[in-house]
């Protein structure tokens, strides 16, 4: 009777499972002998066939199991398995196998470890249907969506309502309301990159606020029941918003990487953002240059994202939970950047358990801890640093030669020549603290630390030879050429979901960015008589800025069509500046202190049933610098024309009050500095951006192409002509103003079909910049690139995944010498001067790339995986130039190219423990 | 079975495209033409004859270094609503006759005809430099032998010189230490060790003042230190014209369609003599 029940049990779970289209076991056939604890082997049927159970961990491991399925219905096998380990069925909501022993105390486990029951397999992508009638109509649905496996809620998810165009998206905090949607029985979709779709279907029976959806990552489906057809298992996703770009951190492992997956790098392979940079992790975006580009972390201002002279950004992609890039036409609530905004979120962490993980390649080590202190309560940590093993030297003998070095000490070769070698490294933290509380965990509270340094040294250290050593005389030489740089950032963020239809959040942050520079050389000479003679000769470069901030965001739903958006954010800027000689001479100093004010409010407008969405918006800047206000007009439009084809387009004026000047002699490695605008010499720049494009997604393709304009003006260059010496330079002489037109089309085709994602995008780009001071005419900007063409593939074979990326990319535009010719000084001396073409009127070969990498993975019984990676950088070697140089040897002009990486291998093993 | 047939025509056109794409690799190098262009070398010094120098800069990316001189121009300089003709007089170098003075506080402008194109420029003579004085007319330094090992006392190094003059308007000097005497003794016998040659410049500075420290002289010997007030075009000439494709600059120049310096300058000497301890 017993054995019938089961049975009976068995096939109306399964049959529920296939009316949900969730579990659907009636094709699973096992055929195979497993011989490891049942809790294994119910992990790994989960991981294979995608069946769920639900048993005690504690117990379930003492148990052996040697059991062989013979390839029957999976009723008749599960119906052995049970009797041969003595085991009772039920099944829960979810359609998850729950399993229990008869006799709990045949296998004895402690207090602890009774309640630690766990749920296998993957989360099902929907819940069962209502088959009734509808009882209410125009209800308000409200929840929050959260990450099935660990718990943290997911930010921006989008929530439609199947049949319509009612839509929304998540908020920072996870929390959603959809108002008006038609009745409760209508079915909720919930999409989010990297993850499965989830579908919810409302029931009467059920309430209608403050209901969880769990979505799951797509990483996790590794078996045969993966419904791809619906998963959004993308890297990459355009079209939500005009210019935007959204990113999946989690799935980055998939791409080639030079060491470390990097969210930066990764970017750069997507649509608009200049890709051949390989001396800067920072983002050239539709024509703008790094320093155009706000790059948010958790709410504070990140000004250097550079490691390692920019190969590598300064975000670990283990403590990154979202990601989204504006190329253009950001929103209102973003402000004070003239080209993109980068706003990160970080992770919050592992809310159900603890969590670990790290990673291990041939540039560093990254670590990562997830740890709930208590309930809803939560914790990350994550470190990385590097050591100088193979592509670490690599890479910084590519940006180091001993020509470089202060040239003012001892030459080697002659009687102190001995020297040692100094140690360079980077590392960056990520700390997170996040508490929720209150009814439904509307409130709360998250602490977010960030802090990364540089340490590049290229310094040589001179000790007496041997054959002197015995002499009374202590002798110490050091050639300094020490560059340490970082930031360190923190925000504390309060944030609350106040009804159905209000929520806040107010941001508290800190940031600090230093780079200091020493290239000098100093020593000391102590005689037989103790005399000490102690010497310092060099220059000293310091820059520090701190950006300290208070922002509080306030979102109103006034109907279901209308939705306000108001914030205020005020800031204070110190940043300082100097360029000492010796330690005691300043040559340049600049100490700026001023502050800003800025208010925004936007409305979200949805129309004729949500076809046409308007984002009109207006932001106010009181800046002190130049005790003026600035207003910024923007609007966003998206007409949704057919289903899946959709018309967007945006304007807007941008201000930019902190700019960065970078100092020409870029081959020392970080040598720039932020400076405020002062509206004399360094004017608050402006921009202006017009954005149109159409975006069509069809079952397996996305195609999007999108044209942009923007007119830039008030640009600030600066150059240092004229050798600074002690007191001499004229620091505000050395700055120019100009305007600029950047101005291309993007075009991208996504597609994605089991296994295959990968996407093909082609940029056609123009940026002119007139400065006069450098040219009577137009010249193309540093950074113009006419055309740029990059393809990303990636694909997943059983336990494989492999990737390939090329990138094609035209030169980039440099200004060559012409002639050269020498002048008599007035010592009798002579001098080599070169006369130059016109400014950027030449172009670099084009530039091309191939990188590939390919991954292993072992799932391991805990639910977690191990993987072991190759990668390849640069694969057919190609000898991309960075720049060219230039020297006068007996009257010639000798031009050398100085190239890019060439090829580099790297692997990596990759660890995480759930 | 429609969608495995667009799923295949996928891949064969993602693949095209992979394989054209790298077939098309082509290295594209934009070359402007380039323009011959007059190199003119020119100093006007108050109580000599006025000369300059035409020649042709050396064009980029040839094998051709010799420098080409240009006699065949007419130069001319107007003065005070004067012309005066130069005459050539070979190598380049074409000179004014007496009747041309250069003084002080006057301005000179130069024209000549190249390839069709006025070549010209302007400049204006400086002040004598004033109150032009040195802190001592002799400094001693002690004779170092590293050779012979390295000393066990540290030698005792002299006070600087300190050179001062007027400059009330910030305007730019430059100072020459020449040496004068014939074959001047080093201060190190280790040539390695000589920082500096017998004759040696410092860089233009607006200052008023300047201190000459001994380790600048590296050979003993009768010095004349001559300090030059400079117009900022010959100041130019220190600017950095950078060496790569990221930094490249136009060098300094006040010849408009042209390269090179048309400068006056106006100086003053006074003795030093550098002698061992």
């Amino acid at each position: 009777m017993r054995s019938l029940a089961s049975i009976i049990l068995i096939l109306i779970m399964l049959m529920v499972a296939q009316t949900a289209n969730c579990q659907d076991t009636t094709g699973v056939r096992i055929t195979k002998i497993y011989n490891a604890s049942l809790e294994e082997v119910l992990d790994r049927i989960s991981s294979e066939y995608g069946l769920r159970f639900q048993f005690n961990r504690a117990q379930f491991r003492k148990i052996q199991c040697t059991y062989a399925f013979w390839g029957l219905p999976i009723e008749q096998e599960m119906k052995k398995l049970c009797q041969r380990f003595d085991l009772n069925y039920t099944f829960n909501d979810g359609f998850v196998i729950a399993l229990q022993l008869k006799d709990p105390s045949s296998v004895p486990v402690s207090n602890s470890d009774k309640d630690e029951v766990d749920v296998t397999g993957p989360v099902p992508l929907e819940n069962s249907v209502y088959k009734g009638a509808f009882e209410k109509t125009n209800v308000t649905v409200t929840g929050r969506v959260v990450d099935a496996k660990t718990g943290e809620s997911l930010p921006f998810v989008t929530v439609g309502v199947k049949g319509t165009t009612l839509a929304t998206t998540t908020n920072l905090d996870g929390f959603f309301s959809l108002l008006k949607v038609p009745n409760d029985t209508c079915s909720l979709q919930f999409s989010y990159l990297g993850y499965q779709n989830y579908t919810h279907h409302l029931s009467p029976k059920e309430p209608l606020s403050d209901i969880k959806i769990e979505m799951s990552s797509s990483n996790l489906q590794l078996g045969t029941v993966t419904v791809v057809a619906t998963a959004k298992e993308r890297l990459m996703e355009t079209g939500e918003k005009p210019g935007m770009i959204k990113m999946t951190p989690a799935k980055l492992d998939v791409l080639p990487n030079l060491g470390e997956k990097d969210i930066f790098r990764s970017f750069q392979l997507m649509p608009g953002v200049s890709a051949a940079n390989e001396s800067s992790s920072g983002l050239y975006v539709r024509g703008s240059t790094p320093d155009q580009s706000l790059v948010l972390y958790d709410g504070f201002t990140i000004y250097h994202v550079d490691h390692l002279f920019g190969f590598f950004s300064a975000f670990n992609a283990n403590a990154i939970k979202d990601v989204q890039l504006y190329r253009g036409g950001f929103e209102s609530k973003y402000g004070g950047r003239l080209g993109s905004v980068v706003d990160i979120t970080g992770k919050e962490g592992n809310t159900k358990k603890w969590n670990a993980g790290g990673s291990l390649s041939l540039l560093g080590m990254n670590l990562w801890l997830e740890v709930p202190i208590k309930e809803h309560f939560t914790s990350l940590i994550a470190f990385r640093t590097s050591y100088q093993g193979l592509i670490y030297n690599k890479i910084f003998n590519q940006f180091n030669s001993d020509d470089d070095r202060p040239s003012n000490g001892p030459s080697g070769g002659g009687p102190l020549s001995q020297n040692t070698t100094p140690s360079s490294n980077f590392y960056d933290l990520n700390v997170k603290l996040a508490y929720k509380y209150g009814k439904n965990l509307k409130n709360n509270l998250t602490l977010s630390l960030f802090n990364s340094r540089d340490k590049l040294d290229n310094g040589q250290k001179i000790e007496l030879p041997s054959f002197l050593a015995d002499q009374d005389i202590d002798f110490n030489l050091n050639i300094n050429d020490l560059t340490k740089y970082g930031n360190t950032g923190a925000s504390i963020k309060y944030s609350r979901q106040f009804t159905d239809k209000i929520y806040a959040n107010t941001i508290l942050s800190i940031s600090n960015y230093y780079s200091n520079r020493d290239r000098s050389v100093e020593g000391s000479i102590t005689d037989s008589s103790g005399a000490e003679n102690t010497f310092k000769n060099g220059t000293l470069e310091n820059n520090k800025i701190i950006d300290a901030a208070f922002k509080s965001d306030l979102a109103i739903g006034l109907t279901d069509w209308n939705k306000i958006e108001l914030g205020v954010l005020g800031n204070y800027y110190k940043i300082d500046y100097s360029y000492s000689q010796n330690d005691s001479t300043t040559i340049l100093k600049r100490n700026d202190r001023q502050q800003s004010v800025a208010l925004y409010l936007q409305d979200n407008i949805q129309l004729f049933d949500n076809r046409i969405k308007l984002l009109p918006g207006i932001r106010g800047t009181y800046y002190t610098g130049t005790s003026r206000m600035y207003y910024e007009p923007r609007a966003n439009m998206e007409i949704n024309i057919t289903t899946g084809l959709k018309f967007q387009a945006a304007w807007g004026v941008y201000y930019q009050f902190a700019n960065r000047v970078v100092r020409e002699d870029i081959l020392q490695g970080s040598r720039d500095f932020w400076i405020l605008s002062d509206d004399d010499k360094v004017p608050v720049s402006k921009s202006i951006h017009y954005i149109a494009g159409i975006n069509y997604d069809w079952k397996w393709f996305n195609f999007s192409v999108e044209g942009y304009y923007k007119n830039l003006s008030n640009l600030t260059q600066y150059s240092l002509r004229i050798k600074p010496s002690i007191g001499e330079a004229n620091y505000e002489e050395s700055f120019f103003n100009g305007t600029g037109i950047a101005k291309g089309v993007d075009f991208t085709l996504m597609t994605k079909v089991k296994g295959y994602s990968g996407w093909l995008t082609y940029t056609l780009g123009k940026v002119d910049y007139h400065f006069d001071a450098f040219s009577k005419n137009d010249f193309p900007a540093d950074h113009d690139v006419r055309h740029e063409f990059k393809m990303v593939h990636t694909y997943k074979y059983k336990r494989f995944d492999c990737s390939v990326t090329w990138l094609f990319s035209t030169g980039k535009p440099y200004t060559s010498p012409e002639g050269g010719y020498e002048l008599t000084l007035l010592d009798g001396t002579s001098v080599d001067l070169i006369s130059v073409s016109d400014k950027n009127s030449k172009r670099l070969p084009n530039y091309h790339r191939m990188d590939i990498s390919a991954n292993y993975n072992f799932p391991t019984k805990t639910g977690g995986n191990f993987a072991i990676g190759l990668s390849i950088f640069n694969l057919y070697n190609r000898k991309n130039v960075w720049y060219k140089q230039y020297n006068i040897d007996s009257g010639q002009i000798i031009e050398t190219n100085v190239n890019y990486l060439s090829l580099t291998p790297n692997v990596s093993l990759n660890y995480r423990f759930r | 079975m429609k969608n495995l047939r667009i799923y295949r025509f996928t891949k064969c056109l993602f693949a095209f495209i992979l394989i054209s794409s790298l077939l098309s690799c082509e290295e594209e190098e934009i070359n402007t033409g380039y323009n011959d262009t007059p190199v003119v070398e020119a100093y006007l010094v108050p109580g000599t004859q006025a000369t300059i120098k035409v020649s042709l800069q050396v064009e980029a990316n040839t094998t051709e270094t010799a420098i080409k001189t240009i006699d065949t121009l007419h130069p001319t300089i107007i003065h005070e609503g004067l012309i005066y003709y130069l005459n050539p007089i070979g190598g380049g170098v074409y000179i004014a006759d007496t009747s041309l003075t250069i003084n002080e506080g006057h301005t000179y402008r130069l024209y000549f005809i190249f390839n069709g194109d006025t070549v010209n420029s302007e400049t204006t003579v400086p002040s004598k430099p004033t109150e032009f004085k040195l802190s001592a007319t002799t400094m001693e330094i002690p004779k170092i032998d590293l050779d012979a090992g390295f000393p066990s006392e540290l030698p005792e190094f002299p006070e600087p010189i300190d050179v001062t003059w007027s400059n009330p308007d910030q305007s730019y000097y430059l100072i020459l230490a020449q040496n004068t005497s014939t074959n001047p003794e080093p201060v190190f016998d280790n040539p390695d060790s000589l920082t500096n040659p017998p004759t040696f410049r410092i860089e233009p500075t607006k200052a008023g003042s300047y201190e000459l420290n001994s380790q600048q002289f590296s050979y003993f010997g009768n010095y004349d230190i001559i300090l030059y007030h400079i117009n900022p075009e010959y100041a130019g000439l220190y600017d950095e014209s950078g060496n790569s494709s990221q930094n490249l600059r136009q060098a300094s120049t006040n010849i408009i369609n042209g390269q090179g310096i048309f400068t006056a300058i106006h100086s003053d000497t006074l003795k030093l003599r550098v002698i061992k301890q």
